[in-house]
């Protein structure tokens, strides 16, 4: 049967592994990747757990389509609660651990607990095995993938680990792969740390069933010839910015570069502007002109040394320290947003798009539905960038086909995107349940205020102002009935067949 | 008649595997690497990946070794094949094979090996990288010839100026 697959309990504190079959309701409810990841977080995740404590379990999932003839196409998704924005996030990365981790005869693995000492996983056709990383426990991350694929013997495994920064519990510490793209944003790494897991090691020739595979090689085979040119190859996620150099560096520590490269950014203005002063920096000069003081301060942040050690919190707990308005020189809103958020704020990007222009007041019902197409292809563990056009009715029909061919699930459309909606119910009931503040979505006025790229490039670009916006937002939660208070109605929740999810449910009947 | 082989070219090659899941679903229904008739080695996890499958070999070891003959030569696609109803699975041609292309197949307990899935390769159709390609033989060496041809012109063309 192509969806007998097997979702892995891993408690590290009393090093006990439940290995079970996910059940069909599972697949109906949620499919997979990103709303099972919230459902299962939902479950095991205690009320208002530290996200560095043994008690907030992670989970890393392959999509319906790990190991396929999709997979190039597949990301790995982790999900925990983040230590940086305190919130249920979701981080991804390409390449193919999540298929490897299919032909090893897994779909989900759920972490939970902390081990004593320092271990890595090694998952291995159908068995997972805890095993000791004491002499690997300190190195970076090209060291680690080495040291790894020593002991256990494979030249060629799939693989995940953090670095020193992980080890260290930073904020912003990442996930990476073997050839370097990584989980990013969020701060996974930490999490991982947290647990005194060092990496996550895969190899597996079990089989993944295919439901129909002569109809999915013909299919795909005519998809193929209709994609136009070359495809994008060995992109990559850690972009160079203003200090390509400690690029490298931040790679081998394993810590976030966007954030990083904002965080440099940011400290080397406030540097200038008398804002620190080399008192707080411990003696570190950050003139511009002093070419080894980047590198020093990204060493310091891995390492939580000197001056580091505040900065290694975050830029918000960061400039919280700092004190003296230090925040209004971070830059744009959008670079804050980008290392808080997992996507930047989509109703600013959308609306002046030069290719596809939308008349401000259609915004919320066309996001809406955008945004359930976004949330069954996480579902789905699918990389949209590539698949997906801008025809919302022939993705759906594709996804549609896709799914029955691979697994033999028949969905009809209303099915499929009310599996969106349930992902992001719960989702955003784990939200609302371990942060208060999000009830509230902040918008600052800055983000208006300030232009972004498309604004100035786009000479007959859409201005918004706050008010007109906040009424946008009122009409978009209305389009994902969404109440007032940003809350999801339990009515929502009965009629997506999850009403036992509802926390309040003893009080309301 | 000059018949076509498949060539890899490491250099192009991406090391996504959809070779390999074409490869086994055509040829045991299943999405499974290791029961692929052509393999993609990661060397040591660096960025290299090599792909290799069955070259079928004009004067082929595997043939030269089988002690019951089942290994024998299609003419039609010039292909080297394996007779099930001689073969008694006893893996010399695997030791033999210099490239590593035959397999052993331990479900089914017999060797398996590429048969150009008769004259239409399921593995180039999802290449996208263009690393796998189905070519005449006699025009094996252009590829190599234009490389070093536009060394030679610095990678202009005649009476193309810029």
């Amino acid at each position: 049967m192509a969806l007998n697959r097997k979702i892995a309990y891993i408690d590290l504190s009393k090093k006990k592994i439940d290995i079970s079959t996910i059940p069909a309701v599972w697949r109906r409810r949620f499919i997979g990747g990103r709303g099972l990841d919230a459902y299962l977080l939902y479950q095991h995740m205690p009320a208002g757990c530290d996200p560095l404590k043994p008690g907030n379990p992670m989970v890393i999932s392959a999509g319906l389509f790990g190991g396929t003839l999709v997979s190039a196409d597949t990301v790995t998704g982790i999900a925990a609660k983040s230590p940086l924005t305190n919130r249920m996030e979701y981080s991804t990365f390409n390449g193919l651990f999540a298929s490897e981790m299919r032909w090893a005869g897994f779909d989900h693995i759920l972490i939970k607990g902390r081990s004593k000492n320092p271990v890595y996983l090694f998952i291995q056709n159908g068995t997972i095995e805890i095993r000791d990383a004491d002499g690997i426990w300190g190195q970076n991350i090209p060291d680690t993938q080495k040291s790894i694929c020593k002991e256990i013997h494979a030249d060629d495994c799939r693989m995940i680990c953090i670095g020193p920064a992980g080890e260290n519990k930073i904020r912003y510490a990442n996930i990476i792969t073997d050839r370097g793209d990584a989980a990013g944003r969020t701060g996974m790494g930490a999490v991982l740390g947290s647990k005194n897991i060092k990496g996550i090691a895969c190899t597996g020739n079990m089989d993944v069933e295919i439901k129909h595979p002569e109809e999915v090689l013909k299919w795909q085979n005519e998809k193929f010839k209709s994609v136009d040119g070359e495809g994008e190859f060995r992109e990559n996620n850690q972009e160079g910015g203003l200090f390509s150099k400690e690029s490298v560096l931040c790679r081998e520590f394993g810590m976030d570069l966007k954030t990083v490269d904002a965080i440099l950014n940011w400290i080397f203005v406030l540097y200038e502007q008398e804002i620190i002063t080399d008192k707080k920096t411990k003696g570190l000069r950050l003139n511009r002109d002093n070419h080894g003081a980047a590198h020093e301060l990204v060493r310091q942040i891995a390492s939580k040394e000197g001056f580091g050690k505040i900065l290694a919190e975050g830029p918000l707990m960061a400039a919280k320290k700092i004190g003296k308005n230090a925040l209004e020189y971070f830059g744009t809103m959008d670079k804050l947003a980008e290392i808080y958020m997992e996507r930047k704020p989509e109703p600013l990007k959308q609306i002046n798009k030069p290719e596809k222009k939308i008349s401000i007041n259609d915004l919320p019902a066309t996001i809406s539905r955008r945004k359930a197409i976004h949330c069954i292809m996480d579902n789905l563990a699918i990389n949209s960038r590539r698949l997906i056009g801008s025809d919302d009715k022939n993705d759906l029909n594709m996804i549609i086909r896709l799914i029955e061919l691979n697994t033999g699930m028949v969905f009809r459309e209303k099915d499929l995107i009310e599996t969106a909606y349930r992902g992001y119910a719960v989702e955003r009931l784990l939200c609302l349940r371990e942060d208060d503040a999000s009830k509230n979505a902040p918008m600052s006025d800055q983000y208006l205020s300030v232009p972004d790229e498309s604004e100035l490039f786009n000479n007959d670009h859409q201005d918004i102002d706050l008010k007109h916006f906040k009424g946008l937002i009122t009409k978009y939660y209305g389009a994902r009935h969404w109440n007032k208070s940003n809350m999801v109605k339990l009515k929502i929740f009965e009629s997506l067949e999850i009403s036992d999810l509802w926390p309040h449910r003893a009080v309301k009947k | 008649m000059s018949c076509r082989v498949l060539v890899a070219d490491p250099k192009k090659c991406t090391g996504c595997k959809l070779c390999q899941i074409a490869c086994s679903l055509k040829k045991s229904g299943v999405s499974n690497p290791a029961k692929s008739r052509i393999r993609v080695i990661n060397h040591n996890n660096q960025n290299v990946y090599l792909p290799v499958s069955c070259r079928h070999c004009e004067d082929a070891p595997c043939m030269g070794v089988c002690p019951k003959e089942a290994i024998y030569r299609d003419e039609k696609l010039e292909r080297v094949m394996v007779d099930y109803d001689k073969c008694i699975s006893c893996r010399t041609c695997v030791a033999a094979c210099p490239y590593g292309a035959i397999v052993f197949d331990a479900v089914k307990k017999r060797v398996v090996k590429c048969d150009l899935c008769d004259g239409s390769p399921e593995c180039i159709k999802f290449c996208d990288a263009n690393a796998l390609d189905f070519v005449d033989q006699t025009l094996l060496q252009y590829p190599r010839i234009r490389e070093t041809a536009l060394k030679f012109t610095g990678g202009k063309r005649r009476g193309v100026r810029g």
